[in-house]
């Protein structure tokens, strides 16, 4: 899936963390979401906070998904679109979900 | 599980602070840039001491210097009404400490380089600064203008 940065009306930026993010100044990390797995071995997606507003602590965007792979596949997905505003991307992007 | 990470851009590498500059409809021919920061002149061509005198900030004790540089003169030729009234525009870059931007009131009422405009020199940093660092890694950069906002997509 393409890797998508917010840059708002400021210039400052918003991403989904990895470790090849440019530097482009102080950074603030907060945890986004989970991928637990669940009594029957499945995986659980929860969000946990947002920087923003925090309006979708708690919220579970998938459950009994059996592979962990897919999980966070359907993590980084949903945080991409519904809560940064952008679009699902790429050729692998949906092939496992 | 993700993380959000969420950066205050400041400007630190003058290759993609021009590039910028030139996104927002400045020649890239006016643009000086120095290794090591060089005197701003004010509109009576002495050099300012604003930063100090307002700030008391130690790195400009001995006033106003800049790494990228647009002269004041250039000024004059996108406002001959005003000739004469500007100062040099300049962008001081300071990873450790963090950076400087000095652009004068008479610009900021005349010319447009308002907080706006400084703003959006920080979003075109910001995809210069994408485009380079991915470059660099082999990986291609979209950019899309989203209202107000920009994305940039990185390929897979």
């Amino acid at each position: 899936m393409d890797k998508l940065l917010i840059v708002d009306e400021q210039g400052d930026v918003l991403a989904l963390h990895d470790d090849d993010l440019p530097d482009f100044g102080p950074r603030k990390i907060a945890r986004a979401s989970e991928v637990e797995p669940d009594e029957n071995g499945n995986w659980t997606v929860r969000l946990t906070e947002h920087p923003v507003n925090g309006l979708f602590a708690g919220t579970v965007i998938a459950h009994g998904v059996a592979r962990r792979e897919t999980a966070l596949l359907m993590e980084r997905a949903f945080i991409q679109t519904w809560i940064m505003g952008g679009e699902i991307r790429g050729k692998e992007t949906t092939a496992g979900l | 599980m993700s993380h959000y990470t969420e950066m205050k851009t400041d400007f630190h590498d003058a290759d993609c602070l021009v590039d910028a500059l030139v996104a927002v409809g400045i020649p890239r021919e006016w643009i000086e840039v120095n290794k090591t920061p060089r005197p701003l002149l004010d509109y009576q061509g002495k050099t300012s001491m604003y930063r100090w005198k307002d700030h008391q900030d130690d790195r400009f004790k001995a006033g106003d210097c800049a790494h990228v540089i647009v002269r004041r003169d250039k000024f004059d030729k996108l406002n001959p009404e005003h000739r004469g009234l500007f100062n040099d525009m300049g962008f001081y870059l300071d990873t450790a400490k963090g950076s400087v931007a000095f652009v004068c009131d008479y610009s900021r009422q005349y010319t447009g380089f308002n907080d706006a405009w400084t703003n959006r020199v920080r979003q075109e940093y910001t995809v210069a600064k994408t485009k380079k660092h991915y470059k660099a890694l082999g990986r291609q950069v979209h950019v899309e203008r989203a209202g107000a906002k920009v994305h940039l997509y990185v390929k897979a």
